[in-house]
C-alpha cells in the first residue's frame, strides 16, 4: 500500500492536441446550436432537418385563439397552384402569429364579487370607492351643475377628456382624471349635442341653429350652417366624418379633414333624436318612432337595413364596441338585444320597471340602462338573459346622456343635476392598443398619431354593411343583367372606328376589303347574339314542357341550335 | 499515307478520264462484262480485291455465292500431313468459331440516322429534365433569391491571409521587376507617397470635375460627329476630307520632326492603305458619275478638266512608289509629271497641277477616300450586276437548302470547284479567309462592293464573290437578311450605302423570304394573341376572322382590341345573359367554357317544375283544406302547428327554398366567370340534388299525414323560433318573432319621468304609458313594415321586357279582338336569387350595390384563379403592419425576387443539380 501512495506519478503529459483552436470553438458552438429531435437524434445547425425540428419546437396555440384571430375560409380544394397555396400558408401564420401576441395582453379585467347571498347590485359606490385604490377611487366623482342642465357628455376615444354641454349652453372641457380644465364657456344659446372630434384639440357643439366647433380652449374655430337644427351628433374616426342627424329628418356626413360635406340628404322619418354609430362598419343606426332602427351609409339615399324592432316608438339605441350586438329600447318598458352581424333577433327581450330612455354598451359589452334618474348596468346579457342588475346608481334628476368611459371602469352620466362619474369594475377595456388610441399619450404621440389617422384615412366610399365588401368581385346583379340584355335588345350594332394601324395601305383594295370583313363580321356576331336571345326563349319554354323520352324521339326533327 | 496515294490515284484516275475522253481497254471490259451480266441473275458480282488497303468498303460485304471462305478451309493450310495442326492455333480457332457470328448486314442509311437521332433526343431529354425539379422548385419559390450560387462567404484571418501571399510563385518576369522596382528610387518614393497620402476632399472634388469635364467633352463630340454625319451636302464632305487631309499631312510632318519612327509607321500605314486602293477601280472614270461627266465633257471644259484630275489621281495611285531616299522619292514623283506632255486640247492627257492635285498626290488622302470607295463603286456598278447575280442567287438558294452548316460549307467549296475549275488556288484562299471574314463585322459591304466590279476584274472578282456567298449564307443560317436593322446599329456612311445596295442586289429572294416569313409568321402570332385575349373576354367577335382571313389579319388585331376595348363591359354583360350564344360559339371552337347561367335556369326550372307538380298532386289529395296565402308564406314555418299540419310538406319546400339562399347567390354571381364553370357545374348539381331528395324526403312525410311536419324540422335554424307564439291571429306581430318570453326584469322604479322633471305617482305614470300606447296601437306598425317590404321585393326584382311593337301583327276594324300573342314578345326574367333577408321576417335588406364601393372593386378574376370565392379568399386577409404582427408582415411582403447588387447573376451551374440532403446524409 504504501509504496502505491509513495510511488511517482509518471509525469503528466500534455499532448498538443491537433485539433485547431477555431475548430474546437467551432464544435461547441455546434454542440451549442445541436437540436435534439423527439426520436433522441441530434442535429447539427443548418441541417435540413433543423429548421423543422425548431418549428416544431414552438408551443402549439389554443384553439380558441386561433379561431379569435380566424380570417374566415380559406381557398378551396379545386385550387392547386403552388403560389397560392404558399400564400395561404403565409396567411396562416399570420394568423397563428397574431394568436401568439396576445401573449403581450396582460392585463385582465375583473367583476366585483359579494358574497353568498348578496347582490352587487345592493353595493353603492361609496362603497366601491371606498375598497378600491385611491386613484380608482379618485375616479368616482359628481358634479353638481343644476343651473345649466341637463347635460350631454362626450369622452375622447383614448379617454382621457371629457367633454359636458348643458342644455342651457354650458360647455366645459377637460381632463377628467387629473380634473385639469380645458376650457368653459357658455355659447348662451340652447345646446344639443357635444362632440369630441379625432383627438381632444377640437370638438363639435350642436347648438340652437348650427354646428359649431370649438377648439380645446373654447375658441369657436367654425360655424357650419350647412348643418342646422342638429340633434345628435359622432364621429367616424377612421373616415374623419361628422355625422350628425336634425330634427329636420336630415342625415349628414361632414369631412373634417377636408370641410367637405360628403353626403347630406332627406330620410324623412321625422325627428332623429336617436342615433348611434356601428364601429364594425362605421354604418348610423337611427331610432324612429315606427319602432324601427334604419342603417345608413353616406352612399346610398336608401337605408341599407330596416329593422322593426319594436311596434313602440323607439327611446333609446346602443351597439357595442364590435358591433354584434344592438340594444334598443322602446316606450313599451321593454329593452332588446339584437344580433347586428345576422341581423336576427331579438336574442333577448327585456322588461323594465320604467322606459328605458339612455343605453350604453362598456368595451366589454356591459350595458347601462338609464331609466329617469336610474342607472342600472347589466351584465353578460346579450348572448345569454341577465336575471338582475349588475350595479344600480341613482341620481338626482333625470338622465340625459350615458357613455362608458373607454379603457377604463368608468361610466359617466349626464343628468339634469351635472355629471356624475360611476365606478363600474370590469366594464373597461384593460388592454389597450397604444398605436390605436394610448390614454397616456404625450403631444408628440398625439401629433404623430393624427398624421397617421390622416394618411390611412378610409374614403367615405367604402362605408358598407359588410365591411369586407371591398375584397370582393364586383359581379353584376340579376336586374343589371336584365337591363344590358334590354339595351342589347334595342340596341343597334356597335359602330366600328376603322382606322388602320399603318397608313401605308391607305387606300388599297386590301384595306377596304378587311373593313369590310371586319364590320360584317361583328355586325353578324350581334345579330346571331340578338338572335340566341330569342331561341334561348324558346329553349325555356321546351324544357318546360319536358316530355319523358321515347324511342321515337329520334325520328323527330332535330332541334336547330 | 497509304490512304493519301489511294486518293491521290483516284483523283488522278478521274482527271485523266476527263481529260483525254479516250476509251481504255478496261472500261471496255466492264462494259462488255455488265452487258454479259444483262441475262444473269446477280447484276452485281461481288468485288473483288485488286490491290492490297486498309481500307475495305462495307459495301463490299455482300453475301458471296456460295457461302465464301470458312475457316476452317484455312486452317488446313497449317496441318502437316498425318499431324492434326498445332493444337493451340485450334484452340484458337475453335473458342473463335464459337464466340464470333458474323457481323450483321449494317442498316441504311436513313434507318441509321433515324436510330441515331432517337438516341440523340433522348440522351437530351434526360440531361434537360434534370433541370425539371430545379425549375419547378424555382417557379414554385415565394421568393427567390439571385445569384443563387453563391458560396458561402468565409473570413480568413491575417495569417492565413500571409500564407496564401508567401506561398504565390513568381515568374522570372515579376521577379525581375520586382527587383527592378526595389532598385528605383522613383517607384518606392511613388508608393510610398500614394500609401501616405490620401486624396484630400478638394482633390477629390478637383479629379472628380475634371473627368466630368472630359466625359463631357466626349459626349459633345460624339454629339457633333453623328451631327455631321447626317449631313448630305456633297461639297460640305468634300471640304471636310479636305481639311482633314490637311490636318494629316500637318501631323505627318510635325511627326516627322519630334518623332521619325512614328513617322515611319505611319507612312507605312499609308502605303498599305496606298496599295490597297491601287486594287480598286477608284479613279479609273468607270463610274456612273464619270460616264455621264463624259457625255457633257464634249461641251464643258471644265467637267473635261475633272475627268483629267481623276485620270491623273489614278495614275498616281496606280503608280509604283520606289522605296528609297527621299531625295529619289521626290524625283520619281516629279518624274511622270513631266513625262506627260501638258497638251490643253487633249483632256484626258491634261493636267492642271493645283494645289488640290499635289495633295492627291502626297497620298494621304487614299485613307479618306477607301473610306468612301463604296458609295461610289455602288453608283458604278449598279447596272452591270445582273449576270453576276443571277450566279449569285442561284448558289445562295443550292446553300439555303442544306440545313447542316458544315455539309453547307463543303457543298458551297465543291459547287465553286465545279464552277471555276480554274481558281482552285482562290476557292483554297477563300476558306482560310473565312475564319476572318467571319470576324469582320462590315463583311456585307465589302462582299457586295466587291460584287460589283466583277466584270472588270475577273481575277479578284471571282475571288471576292465567292466571300460574298459566304456572308450571305451565314445570313440566310439565321432565316433572313440582316437589312436595315444590322445597318442602322452601326452608323457610318458606308454602311448605310451598303445596305440599300443590298436591297437591290438581293431585292427578289428578299421579298419572297419576306412574303413567306410573313404569311407563316404574323397570322400565327395574331391569333395566339387574341386567343389569350378570348381568354379573358369570353365573346369573341373576330377571332375567327382573323383564322380565316390572313390578309386583313393585322388590321383585324387592330379592330379586336379596339371593340374589346370600347366594349368590354357590355361584353361582360353580354356573357352571362346570353349564355346561348356563347356557348354556340364555343363549342365551335371546341373550348370548354360553359355558362353557369343556363344551367342555373335549367335546373331551376326543373325544380320549379317538380315542385309544382308534386303541390299539385298534394292539394288534390288533401282537398280543399289547404289554404295558402301570401302572409303564411313570409311567416315561414312559423306558428301554424295545429292547423296545418298537413302543410308540413308544402312548408318544406318552401324552407329548403329558402334555406338555398347563400350558395344559389354564390352560384348565380359566380356565373359571369366562365373559366372556372366546370367545377361550379358539379357543386350546382350536387345542390340541386341535395334539395330534390330533401324536398321528396318532406313530401314524403307531409303525404303520411300524421308526423308533424319533420321538414320544418330542417328549416332555417336562423330563423327564431316563432312556434312558440300561439296567437292565431295572421298579422305579422313583432312578439312572434321573438325567441324568449320577455324577461320581466326586477328594476328600480325611476322616480322621475323623463318628460316634467317632477315626480309622478304610480297611477299617473301607468296612465300615461297607457295613453303612449293607446296612441300608437291605431297606426298598425307591424302592417305598414309588412307592405313596405312587399314593395322592396317588387322594386328590387327585374321586369319583364316587352318587345312587342303597339299595333304589329294587329288587324284594326270595329269587333275585332286582339290576339294574345303578345306573350311572344315579352322576356321574362329569370327567377330572382333569393334576398338576403327572405327569413327573416322584421328586416328589409337593400339588395342594391352602392355604386361607391363598386368602383373600388375588382371587376375580372385574375389569372390564377378560376373562380370568384378563391379569388376572395385569397384577399380575404390584410397584409399591413397594422393588422399583422410584424414577423408575418415581413413575410407577406417579401419580394419575389431579391437581388444582390453588384453580382454577377450568372445563370444556374450543374452544382444545383446535386442533391444537397443526400450529401449532407452521406456525409454523416
Amino acid at each position: 500500500m504504501q509504496e502505491e501512495n509513495n510511488c511517482i506519478r509518471p509525469p503528466r503529459r500534455f499532448k498538443r492536441s491537433k485539433v485547431n483552436v477555431i475548430e474546437k470553438a467551432k464544435r461547441e458552438v455546434e454542440e451549442l446550436a445541436k437540436v435534439v429531435c423527439d426520436n433522441g437524434e441530434s442535429l447539427p445547425y443548418g441541417h435540413l432537418k433543423w429548421a423543422r425540428a425548431k418549428q416544431e419546437e414552438r408551443v402549439p396555440v389554443a384553439k380558441e385563439k386561433l379561431a379569435r384571430h380566424n380570417r374566415g375560409e380559406g381557398l378551396s380544394e379545386a385550387v392547386t397552384n403552388t403560389k397560392l397555396l404558399t400564400k395561404e400558408k403565409e396567411i396562416e401564420y399570420a394568423i397563428e402569429q397574431a394568436a401568439r401576441t396576445e401573449i403581450l395582453l396582460t392585463e385582465d379585467a375583473g367583476f366585483l364579487e359579494v358574497d353568498e347571498g348578496e347582490s352587487s347590485t345592493q353595493v353603492t359606490q361609496k362603497q366601491i370607492a371606498n375598497s378600491v385604490d385611491i386613484l380608482s377611487a379618485s375616479k368616482h366623482f359628481q358634479l353638481f351643475l343644476e343651473e345649466f342642465g341637463p347635460y350631454r357628455i362626450n369622452y375622447t376615444r383614448n379617454g382621457r377628456y371629457l367633454l359636458l354641454g348643458g342644455r342651457k349652453g354650458h360647455i366645459a372641457a377637460f381632463d377628467w382624471i387629473t380634473k385639469k380644465p380645458l376650457c368653459e364657456i357658455n355659447v348662451m344659446e340652447e345646446l344639443f349635442d357635444v362632440q369630441w372630434l379625432h383627438n381632444e384639440l377640437m370638438f363639435a357643439v350642436a347648438q340652437k341653429r348650427w354646428v359649431y366647433i370649438y377648439d380645446n380652449q373654447g375658441v369657436e374655430l367654425h360655424c357650419l350652417k350647412t348643418l342646422h337644427n342638429v340633434l345628435r351628433m359622432d364621429f367616424l374616426p377612421y373616415h374623419f366624418l361628422l355625422a350628425c342627424s336634425s330634427a329636420n329628418s336630415f342625415l349628414s356626413w361632414l369631412d373634417v379633414s377636408l370641410g367637405k360635406m360628403v353626403a347630406q340628404f332627406p330620410i324623412r322619418q321625422g325627428r332623429l333624436n336617436i342615433m348611434a354609430q356601428n364601429p364594425y362598419n362605421a354604418c348610423l343606426c337611427l331610432g324612429h318612432a315606427q319602432g324601427t332602427v334604419t342603417m345608413w351609409s353616406p352612399n346610398m339615399k336608401e337605408p341599407l337595413v330596416k329593422m322593426l324592432c319594436h311596434n313602440r316608438p323607439l327611446q333609446a339605441l346602443a351597439v357595442n364596441r364590435n358591433g354584434m350586438y344592438m340594444a334598443t329600447s322602446a316606450v313599451d318598458r321593454s329593452v332588446r338585444i339584437w344580433d347586428l352581424r345576422q341581423l336576427n333577433g331579438p336574442l333577448q327581450d327585456y322588461r323594465m320597471a320604467g322606459i328605458a330612455s339612455n343605453l350604453s354598451f362598456s368595451d366589454r359589452s356591459l350595458l347601462a340602462v338609464g331609466m329617469g334618474n336610474i342607472v342600472e348596468v347589466y351584465r353578460d346579457c346579450c348572448a345569454t338573459t341577465a336575471d338582475h342588475a349588475y350595479l344600480r346608481h341613482k341620481v338626482n334628476r333625470s338622465i340625459a346622456d350615458m357613455q362608458f368611459c373607454p379603457y377604463e371602469d368608468i361610466l359617466g352620466v349626464g343628468s339634469g343635476s351635472g355629471f356624475t362619474s360611476m365606478i363600474v369594475p370590469g366594464a373597461g377595456e384593460p388592454n389597450f392598443d397604444a398605436l390605436e388610441s394610448n390614454p397616456y399619450q404625450t403631444k408628440r404621440q398625439r401629433q404623430e398619431a393624427e398624421v397617421k389617422a390622416l394618411l390611412e384615412k378610409i374614403q367615405p366610399e367604402l362605408i358598407t354593411l359588410d365591411p369586407y365588401a371591398i375584397g370582393e368581385v364586383n359581379v353584376p346583379t340579376l336586374k343589371e343583367k336584365m337591363a344590358a340584355k334590354h339595351a342589347l335588345m334595342l340596341g343597334k350594332p356597335p359602330e366600328i372606328d376603322f382606322t388602320p394601324r399603318r397608313n401605308k395601305r391607305k387606300g388599297s383594295v386590301r384595306a377596304a376589303k378587311a373593313k369590310k370583313i371586319v364590320k360584317e363580321r361583328v355586325k353578324k356576331d350581334y345579330i346571331e347574339a340578338v338572335k340566341a336571345i330569342s331561341s334561348e326563349k324558346k329553349d325555356n319554354d321546351q324544357s318546360n314542357q319536358e316530355k319523358p323520352y321515347s324511342v321515337l324521339d329520334r325520328f323527330l326533327p332535330k332541334k336547330k341550335k | 499515307m497509304v490512304k493519301g496515294n489511294f486518293v491521290d490515284q483516284e483523283f488522278e484516275k478521274e482527271f485523266s478520264l476527263d481529260d483525254d475522253q479516250v476509251i481504255r481497254e478496261e472500261d471496255h471490259g466492264k462494259l462488255l462484262q455488265s452487258i454479259e451480266m444483262m441475262d444473269s441473275q446477280l447484276r452485281i458480282k461481288p468485288p473483288t480485291r485488286t490491290e492490297p488497303s486498309f481500307n475495305v468498303s462495307e459495301f463490299d460485304l455482300a453475301p458471296i455465292k456460295g457461302g465464301g471462305v470458312h475457316l476452317k478451309e484455312l486452317a488446313h493450310a497449317l496441318e502437316v500431313k498425318g499431324k492434326a495442326f498445332d493444337s493451340e492455333v485450334a484452340t484458337k480457332i475453335r473458342t473463335l468459331t464459337k464466340t464470333s457470328a458474323t457481323l450483321q448486314k449494317p442498316l441504311e442509311k436513313n434507318q441509321q440516322k433515324k436510330i441515331k437521332r432517337v438516341v440523340a433526343y433522348n440522351n437530351l431529354t434526360q440531361q434537360v429534365s434534370r433541370w425539371d425539379a430545379a425549375v419547378q422548385t424555382n417557379r414554385a419559390a415565394r421568393t427567390i433569391a439571385f445569384p443563387m450560387n453563391i458560396e458561402p462567404v468565409t473570413v480568413k484571418n491575417a495569417s492565413e491571409v500571409a500564407e496564401l501571399w508567401q506561398s504565390q510563385s513568381q515568374n522570372d518576369f515579376e521577379a525581375g521587376l520586382n527587383a527592378l522596382h526595389g532598385m528605383s528610387k522613383v517607384y518606392q518614393e511613388d508608393t510610398k507617397v500614394e500609401q501616405k497620402f490620401r486624396m484630400t476632399l478638394a482633390e477629390l472634388r478637383l479629379k472628380r470635375r475634371e473627368i466630368a469635364k472630359l466625359r463631357a467633352q466626349q459626349s459633345f463630340e460624339a454629339a457633333k460627329a453623328r451631327r455631321q454625319n447626317k449631313i448630305k451636302s456633297k461639297s460640305y464632305h468634300r471640304m471636310l476630307r479636305r481639311e482633314k487631309m490637311q490636318k494629316q499631312l500637318k501631323e505627318f510632318e510635325a511627326l516627322q520632326k519630334t518623332d521619325p519612327e512614328a513617322a515611319l509607321k505611319r507612312l507605312e500605314e499609308l502605303e498599305r492603305v496606298r496599295a490597297e486602293e491601287r486594287m480598286t477601280l477608284r479613279h479609273k472614270n468607270t463610274g456612273h458619275w464619270a460616264r455621264s461627266r463624259l457625255i457633257r465633257a464634249k461641251y464643258d471644259p471644265q467637267t473635261r478638266q475633272q475627268l483629267a484630275e481623276q485620270l491623273a489621281v489614278s495614275r498616281d495611285l496606280t503608280k509604283k512608289l520606289k522605296v528609297g531616299d527621299s531625295s529619289e522619292d521626290e524625283e520619281t514623283t516629279k518624274e511622270p509629271m513631266k513625262a506627260i506632255p501638258g497638251d490643253e486640247d487633249n483632256p484626258w492627257i491634261t493636267v492642271k497641277s493645283s494645289s488640290e492635285i499635289d495633295d492627291f498626290l502626297s497620298g494621304y488622302r487614299k485613307y479618306w477616300d477607301e473610306r468612301n470607295k463604296n458609295a461610289e463603286t455602288k453608283e458604278n456598278a449598279v447596272d452591270e450586276e445582273s449576270d453576276k447575280y443571277k450566279r449569285v442567287k442561284k448558289k445562295e438558294e443550292d446553300a439555303i437548302d442544306h440545313s447542316n452548316e458544315n455539309e453547307r460549307m463543303d457543298q458551297l467549296s465543291k459547287a465553286q470547284v465545279g464552277d471555276d475549275v480554274d481558281e482552285c488556288e482562290e476557292t483554297i484562299c477563300h476558306e482560310s479567309l473565312q475564319a476572318e471574314e467571319e470576324s469582320e463585322i462590315e463583311s456585307n459591304d465589302e462582299g457586295h462592293s466587291i460584287n460589283n466590279t466583277l466584270t472588270v476584274s475577273k481575277h479578284e472578282n471571282e475571288f471576292r464573290s465567292s466571300e460574298k456567298i459566304d456572308t450571305t449564307d451565314k445570313e440566310y443560317e439565321n432565316g433572313k437578311y440582316k437589312d436595315n436593322k444590322e445597318v442602322s446599329s452601326t452608323d457610318t456612311d458606308d454602311n448605310v450605302y451598303t445596305s440599300t445596295v443590298q436591297i437591290k442586289n438581293g431585292s427578289v429572294v428578299k421579298t419572297k423570304l419576306d412574303r413567306k416569313s410573313k404569311r407563316k409568321k404574323i397570322p400565327k402570332y395574331e391569333v395566339k394573341a387574341t386567343c389569350q385575349s378570348w381568354i379573358i373576354t369570353p365573346i369573341s367577335n373576330s377571332e375567327k376572322c382573323v383564322s380565316t382571313e390572313k390578309q386583313g389579319a393585322e388590321i383585324l388585331e387592330a379592330e379586336t382590341s379596339k371593340i374589346r376595348t370600347s366594349d368590354e363591359r357590355v361584353k361582360a354583360f353580354l356573357a352571362s345573359v346570353l349564355p346561348e350564344t356563347l356557348e354556340n360559339e364555343e363549342k365551335k371552337k371546341k373550348k370548354r367554357k360553359s355558362t353557369l347561367d343556363k344551367m342555373f335556369d335549367e335546373v331551376e326550372n326543373n325544380i320549379s317544375t317538380n315542385f309544382e307538380d308534386r303541390f299539385k298532386k298534394l292539394k288534390s289529395h288533401f282537398g280543399s283544406e289547404v289554404k295558402i296565402d301570401q302572409r303564411m308564406r313570409m311567416m315561414g314555418s312559423g306558428g301554424r302547428e295545429e292547423e296545418e299540419n298537413d302543410l308540413g310538406a308544402s312548408l318544406a319546400v318552401k324552407s329548403m327554398k329558402e334555406a338555398r339562399p347563400q350558395e344559389d347567390v354564390e352560384l348565380l354571381e359566380g356565373a359571369v366567370e366562365t373559366s372556372g364553370a366546370t367545377t361550379d357545374i358539379e357543386k350546382l348539381k350536387k345542390t340541386a340534388s341535395g334539395i330534390n331528395s330533401a324536398t321528396f324526403s318532406g313530401i314524403s312525410n307531409g303525404g303520411s299525414g300524421g308526423s308533424k311536419g319533420s321538414g320544418r324540422v330542417s328549416g332555417n335554424s336562423n330563423a327564431p323560433a316563432g312556434a312558440n307564439s300561439k296567437s292565431a291571429e295572421k298579422n305579422i306581430n313583432p312578439e312572434k318573432f321573438i325567441a324568449a318570453k320577455p324577461k320581466v326584469l326586477l328594476t328600480a322604479a325611476p322616480e322621475l319621468t323623463n318628460a316634467g322633471e317632477e315626480a309622478l305617482d304610480d297611477e299617473m305614470e301607468e296612465d300615461q304609458q297607457k295613453i303612449i300606447t293607446e296612441a300608437f296601437a291605431d297606426d298598425n306598425v307591424v302592417d305598414d313594415f309588412e307592405k313596405e317590404k312587399e314593395a322592396d321585393i317588387k322594386k328590387s326584382q327585374p321586369g319583364e321586357i316587352d318587345l312587342s311593337l303597339p299595333g304589329w301583327g294587329e288587324w284594326g276594324g270595329a269587333g275585332i279582338v286582339a290576339k294574345k300573342k303578345k306573350s311572344r314578345f315579352v322576356i321574362k326574367p329569370p327567377p330572382a336569387p333569393p334576398r338576403k333577408d327572405a327569413d327573416k321576417l322584421n328586416v328589409i335588406i337593400n339588395e342594391e350595390k352602392a355604386e361607391g364601393i363598386r368602383e373600388h372593386q375588382i371587376w375580372e378574376i385574375p389569372a390564377p384563379f378560376r373562380s370568384v370565392k378563391d379569388f376572395e379568399a385569397s384577399i380575404r386577409a390584410p397584409v399591413g403592419r397594422t393588422w399583422v404582427p410584424e414577423t408575418a408582415h415581413k413575410r407577406l411582403i417579401a419580394p419575389t425576387v431579391v437581388t444582390k447588387s453588384g453580382v454577377i447573376i450568372k445563370p444556374m451551374s450543374e452544382e444545383f443539380l446535386v442533391n444537397k440532403k443526400a450529401l449532407l446524409d452521406f456525409t454523416e
